[in-house]
């Protein structure tokens, strides 16, 4: 750390011209705009791992394709340092870019990102004691809107067009080296290439469109020779009109006619604006991706699956030979991109590296982990997540994954949790109920019941008990989970599904739910009808519809209520009505309650709301202690000891301290996921909607 | 259940409020130009339920209440509570108001210049301080006392056009912007002087500002710029301080979707990734935040920052026609809650986090913050609606309801205040407060009536009749004679008279926002390409363009409006830095060579004439040029981005001037005289 803070120091020195830290300005001066550029001797924040949660939409690779930026649907940024899925990505706390380029430095990475405004910020990353952090360089403030911004030579300079039309090139602090602003000259994009022999630059100018050379040397930008026009069948962009990697042409793709599949590519030598002109012609009305290979080669990308490879040389009047391209259809090709020859494709959650030069692909990305249910063991040191096919059991100190996954035949997963602390229970859809050794996972017992299993409930204590809902017939199964067997204690008709499952109390041996069997397990319930007239009268409300209810292992009664608000009441009983006394009541405004849980020792209640939260209260006063979002929560559960609380839901699951809801353990993936396939020439352009960009 | 349902179906008279005259009759206090008696009513206001806002949910705030909220004079408004009563601002007149806390009632009044900005309070040391926008001073009042004996000026400092205003919570510094300097100004209030410490740039039409609770931040809203400037306030006397600005403009942009029923289609607006950096670049659907007219901290240390979401640039399809008003079930504008917490990076503003929801008041211009309830109230300037925000600085989705206060009598909600159960609101146009009795939490109840109280005109309007008839019209949403289903109003993209600095599609061409403030009279022909003859016809066809029906607006109704943007001053322009410059700059202008004149010609600086450019307008009508530096971008597609950029004939429009023989000194001189006007 010192040494960084030395090294800044230097710096700052070295480069210090007055114009760093900015003076205040005196009235009606125009906004800083490089005064306002600094080094940042800042510690900067370290870079932590964690994978999307919503679909890629857009992926950023270096220029040596050696690493990406990727962007989510939300927004959300991560860097992979490579693209083989041997690094898990980084969370790169930058929200809704714009525009993004990344450059692999002498010393990590150099990351620029452009605002939605045209502001800029330019970020550098570099390994420190052992992690990746990440430094800002300078930024361009949105009074100085740019419309592109680009890495050059490894982050040591940018290149940046104003909204102004000013063309810029930057050293690495964001001092201005050079600039184009002639008069009436006018560029709308930029092209540039960086080979061995420099960088070779180009304007783009409109009304026709232009091709103008500009030239970059010795830290100098000017314009050379007359601007090229071309044929172009559509606005300018970066699909149509590219440099060759070799610097020497530009190229201009164009479709002879709206939806046909007749194209033509243009070619000309920036060197003496002489013309080369290859045309071809495929089936597709799909206007195809250009991808320029090299000097030699191009592919044709129409979303098919199946990529034209295009010789550019006229003479072979653009031949082609075919190649798979695993992930393509008519919207990924929109945002694939190829550098040195390495395929980059948005594939959901993952993406797909394709090296052009080789027969197979991989897909990267984070392995989901959706979750049907969870369980702590009684002292909340680890939790015990029941995935769709699999199981995992998590420590919440060593946070190690433990993971053994189904027989393919066996069908999903419905319940897991701990029975105490040396045994944990395992329900699957279809009926098999398993005990197993908590340590090792081990089998111990099992029992199976002919039938599909919807739901499962476990009440702990000295004689463990399930609860399993059928999903064919109206009947509940009560079991015993003995030590050397699993029993069938009972087989109960339920009253009502219409306000929720059993739900076992906290108290071993307890049940809720329609009914009040605090001494009686299975007293018959009042009707939900009976239970909501009672209760909107004692509200001196005209109606209350209850969404769930529960007991506190002390007997007192929870009800969430929908009575013009939504509404938490607690009561006691009484031998006068099936509701009771009303104790307190706390309005949640439009909030709804899907599902109460009592902690353990009764002194706190879990919920789960309708519109995506989970909130912890008071029992006693109802107040809410503290909320937290998770919109595809489902499941809840308690820790014995009520120091924890575990949430699982379709996107993962988190450990939370009961008390303040602080987050102590997240698990939303599996950890980096890795396929290695075969590239196969499709058999069916079907696309899988749910896996593409929201376009 | 019936009453809730009826309410969500819009059929309850929830905004329907019916005033129940239960005049009372208080005693006189100081008072110059109030009536001895005044009337205090009740209102029937009935709680209406809104979409929650699932706005910091992931990120922003924390999982508990917060128990430290932003300090007293964190941000400004138009009324502070002190323990004498209230003072009000009211703006036009140019009149600070001392106000019993009971009802509302004037007790006095301190006439200043009128046009004033925002008024904040000290609670530490009680001092007052008063953004007198119109005469370019800050002044610090005496408050008086409950009779409002003692009201009066104390001390001032010359600032021009002060609007916002925000303590430190040392209450050592003031912050305030500059709306003609386009400036935050840090005064140093220590020793119980006003010295101006520092000053620092901001983009153009600066307005709100807010300080956080460890006062290391502010926080700073514009009307026509997409962006918060996020700005780290000096820590010791030498440093500066730092500007960064936070994007309010979401990634996502907006197309128009068709849905097909069984004997009509309706066109729809969805939320789309935007195009691949692969395909034509294109600004249709892209939506640009306007209009931050206040700023405030909540709790957690979070800043909130209601604005507006344009989307000037949507196309209908396959017809190819303009979405200029909206239509069938979308709006070109609507209403935002942006949320932000501080930077995870020091010294990036792109790295500070920020959430987004939209809200149900149109034009948000007013916010208050209640600790105890963790609650923000957000006062809608066009619909005179209140949205009540719970739970707002934790991690939850957000409990909303909302009330609306604007029947029988238009209010203009221009400032909120919350003194313990009380939330007060004051109304621009009935120049009157208004108390709503919060009770508790637990008894918001959907379709429940809150004890709402109107109170009387706490001074005159010094604007004609008309004028403030005009004025009422230019704002109101909600009137389908003025457009699409009333769900814009002329105020959105004319904040205060002036430019939202947006470029619309509309009929055909890419058209900019013009400047009105001070560019109509004397200017006819209207509209870019000088199609209306005179003013009325210019309103009668932009009521139309926007969907309304103009037939059914009343001739004195139109004459109310134009009555309003002629009595509009124009901007004003920055404090000259350089009067030689400027003055070398007038000499190009009127030049033979720049010849400028020739079209930009007499006091208004327009020949009212039209012009050839070879643009997608068969003509081009000459504009005013006063304001020209709050009226950025330029020329009438908005392709010249600053005034430099227009003078190097760096646009799509190239045969305006022959500029390109001018010296670099000229052209600088003349961009110098140019920003002056």
């Amino acid at each position: 750390m010192h040494t960084r803070k030395l090294v800044c120091l230097a710096v700052l020195l070295a480069c210090h011209d007055g114009s760093m830290s900015p003076d205040p300005v005196t009235p009606s001066e125009p906004p800083p705009m490089l005064e306002q550029r600094e080094i940042v001797a800042l510690p900067g924040i370290a870079l932590a791992p964690g994978g999307h949660r919503d679909n890629i939409v857009d992926i950023v690779p270096s220029p040596d394709a050696s690493a990406a930026l990727t962007v989510d649907r939300n927004g959300g940024v991560r860097l992979w340092t490579t693209l083989d899925g041997t690094r898990e990505p980084l969370i790169v706390p930058i929200d809704d870019p714009h525009q993004l380029s990344l450059a692999r430095s002498a010393t990590g990475f150099v990351i620029e990102t452009l605002d939605t405004i045209g502001g800029a910020e330019v970020y550098e990353v570099r390994e420190h004691d052992g992690e990746l952090r990440l430094d800002h360089r300078f930024s361009i403030p949105p009074t100085d809107p740019q419309f592109e911004l680009h890495v050059l030579d490894g982050g040591e300079r940018l290149l940046a067009l104003g909204v102004d039309h000013r063309v810029r090139l930057l050293d690495a602090h964001g001092n201005e080296l050079s600039s184009i602003a002639e008069h009436g000259f006018v560029p709308w994009q930029l092209r540039h290439v960086e080979t061995e022999a420099g960088v070779t630059l180009v304007a783009i100018l409109a009304g026709p469109t232009r091709v103008q050379p500009l030239e970059l040397r010795e830290d100098r930008l000017r314009i050379v020779g007359e601007a090229l026009t071309l044929d172009l069948d559509r606005g300018p962009n970066r699909n149509d009109l590219a440099l060759t990697p070799d610097g020497k042409h530009i190229a201009a793709f164009s479709r002879r006619k709206w939806r046909s599949g007749e194209w033509k590519l243009q070619l000309l030598a920036l060197a003496d604006g002489r013309e080369t002109l290859i045309e071809g012609k495929f089936d597709s009305k799909e206007r195809p991706r250009v991808h320029l290979l090299d000097g030699a080669r191009m592919l044709l990308d129409d979303g098919t699956g199946v990529g034209r490879l295009i010789s550019l040389d006229p003479a072979q009047r653009g031949a082609a030979t075919t190649r798979p391209l695993p992930g393509s259809n008519v919207l990924t090709r929109l945002f694939t991109t190829v550098e040195r020859g390495v395929r980059v494709v948005p594939d959901g959650e993952h993406f797909i590296v394709d090296r052009l030069d080789g027969d197979e692909h991989i897909r990267v990305g984070s392995k989901p982990a959706p979750m049907r249910s969870a369980g702590l063991s009684p002292d909340g040191s680890r939790v015990i997540w029941t995935l769709a096919h699999g199981w995992a059991v998590e420590s919440l100190d060593g946070h190690t994954v433990q993971l053994t996954i189904h027989e393919s035949n066996q069908a999903p997963l419905l319940f897991a949790d701990f029975v105490d602390d040396d045994r944990m229970v395992v329900v699957s859809e279809a009926g098999a109920i398993e005990l197993l050794d908590a340590e090792t996972g081990s089998p111990l017992v099992r029992h199976d019941e002919p039938r599909t299993l919807v739901e499962a409930r476990l009440a702990r204590g000295e004689s463990p008990m399930l609860l399993v809902r059928d999903g064919g017939s109206p009947q509940d199964l009560l079991l015993e989970l003995g030590s050397e067997a699993i029993n069938v204690r009972a087989r109960v008709i339920p009253e009502s599904s219409l306000i929720g499952p059993w739900y076992p109390a906290p108290t071993p041996g307890a049940w809720t739910s329609m009914m009040w069997a605090r001494d009686s397990r299975f007293s018959t319930p009042p009707s939900e009808q009976l239970l909501e007239i009672e209760l909107a009268s004692a509200l001196g409300r005209e109606h209350a519809n209850i969404t769930d209810l529960a007991t506190t292992p002390d007997g007192q009664r929870l009800f969430a209520v929908w009575s013009g608000s939504y509404m938490l009441v607690r009561t006691l009983p009484n031998t006068n009505t099936s509701v009771g006394n009303i104790e307190a009541t706390r309005s949640h405004g439009n909030s709804g309650v899907a599902r109460i849980a009592p902690s353990p020792k009764g002194d706190l209640l879990a919920l789960v709301h309708f519109d995506g939260h989970v909130s912890v209260h008071d029992a006693l006063t109802l107040e809410r202690r503290w909320t937290r979002v998770d919109t595809h929560a489902t499941a809840l559960g308690w820790s014995q000891n009520g120091t924890r609380l575990v949430v699982a839901g379709t996107q993962g699951g988190s450990v939370l301290d009961a008390t303040t809801g602080e987050l102590e353990l997240e698990r939303r993936d599996l950890g980096l996921h890795v396929e290695r396939n075969e590239n196969q020439m499709p058999v069916s352009d079907s696309l899988q909607d749910d896996q593409l960009p929201n376009r | 259940m019936d009453r809730l349902s009826d309410c969500l179906s819009g059929r309850y008279p929830g905004h329907v409020s019916r005033r129940r005259r239960t005049a009372k009759t208080f005693g006189l206090a100081l008072l110059l130009g109030t009536p001895l008696a005044w009337a205090q009513t009740q209102i029937d206001v009935y709680i209406e339920s809104v979409p929650s806002l699932a706005i910091g949910v992931d990120t922003l705030g924390d999982h508990r209440p917060p128990q430290l909220g932003p300090h007293s004079g964190s941000h400004g408004s138009t009324i502070v509570v002190d323990a004498h009563g209230l003072l009000v601002v009211e703006r036009e007149e140019g009149v600070v108001v001392r106000a019993r806390k009971s009802h509302g009632e004037p007790v006095a009044e301190l006439r200043l210049a009128p046009g004033l900005g925002e008024i904040i309070r000290d609670a530490g040391s009680n001092r007052v301080f008063v953004a007198e926008r119109g005469g370019d001073r800050l002044l610090e009042l005496t408050p008086g006392d409950a009779h409002g004996r003692g009201l009066g000026i104390r001390a001032s400092v010359e600032i021009r056009e002060p609007h916002g205003l925000a303590l430190t919570p040392d209450g050592n510094t003031l912050l305030v912007t500059s709306v003609a300097d386009h400036e935050l100004v840090g005064v140093d209030l220590r020793d119980g002087e006003l010295r101006i410490a520092w000053r620092v740039a901001l983009a153009p039409e600066p307005r709100g500002v807010a300080v956080s609770p460890d006062g290391k931040r502010a926080i700073v809203g514009f009307l026509s710029m997409g962006a918060v400037a996020l700005v780290r306030l000096p820590e010791h006397q030498a440093e500066p301080p730092r500007v960064r600005y936070r994007s309010l403009e979401p990634r996502d942009q907006l197309r128009l979707q068709v849905e097909e029923f069984e004997d009509f289609a309706e066109t729809h607006s969805a939320l789309v990734e935007p195009p691949s950096r692969f395909e034509v670049p294109s600004d249709t659907g892209r939506r640009s935040a306007r209009n931050t007219f206040a700023v405030a901290f909540v709790g957690h240390g979070l800043a909130v920052a209601p604005h507006e979401l344009a989307t000037p640039q949507l196309t209908r399809k396959p017809q190819n026609t303009d979405t200029y008003g909206g239509g069938e079930s979308f709006s070109p504008i609507t209403h935002t809650l942006s949320m932000l917490g501080a930077e995870t990076l020091d010294g990036a503003a792109a790295t500070a986090p920020i959430e987004q929801a939209t809200i149900a008041v149109h034009m948000p211009r007013a916010l208050a913050y209640d600790l105890s309830r963790d609650t923000l109230y957000v006062g809608g300037y066009g619909d005179d609606a209140v949205e009540a925000i719970a739970d707002v600085s934790q991690r939850t989705v957000h409990a909303s309801w909302r009330i609306r206060v604007g029947q029988p009598d238009a209010c203009g909600i221009d400032g909120l205040a919350v003194d313990g159960d009380s939330l007060w609101i004051h109304c621009e146009f009935g120049r009157e407060l208004l108390r709503v009795e919060l009770g508790t939490q637990e008894e918001v109840t959907f379709g429940s009536k809150l004890d709402v109280t109107r109170g009387p005109e706490l001074t005159k309007p010094i604007r004609p009749p008309e004028v403030e008839h005009g004025a009422e019209l230019f704002r109101r949403a909600g009137d389908s004679r003025l457009t699409l289903d009333g769900t814009l109003a002329c105020a959105q993209c004319h904040p205060e008279g002036r430019s939202d600095g947006l470029s619309w599609r509309l009929e055909g061409a890419i058209l900019q926002t013009p400047m009105l403030a001070g560019r109509l009279v004397g200017t006819a022909p209207y509209k870019w390409d000088g199609q209306d003859r005179d003013l009325a016809t210019s309103l009668h066809a932009t009521i139309g363009r926007l969907g309304g029906h103009p037939d059914r607006v009343s001739k004195s109704e139109l004459r109310a409006l134009r009555a309003y943007l002629e009595s509009l001053p124009p901007p004003r322009p920055p404090t000259p830095s350089n009067a030689d410059a400027i003055a070398r700059g007038r000499e190009v202008f009127e030049s033979s060579e720049a010849a400028c004149d020739a079209c930009h010609e007499g006091s208004r600086l327009t020949d009212t004439h039209q012009h050839d450019f070879e643009t997608a307008l068969a003509q081009v009508d000459t504009p005013s040029l006063l304001g020209l530096a709050h009226s950025a971008p330029y020329y009438h597609d908005g392709s010249a981005v600053s005034i430099e950029a227009l003078l190097a004939n760096r646009t799509t429009i190239h045969d305006m001037a022959d500029t390109q023989n001018l010296t670099p000194a000229q052209l600088a001189d003349l961009g110098a005289y140019l920003e002056s006007l």
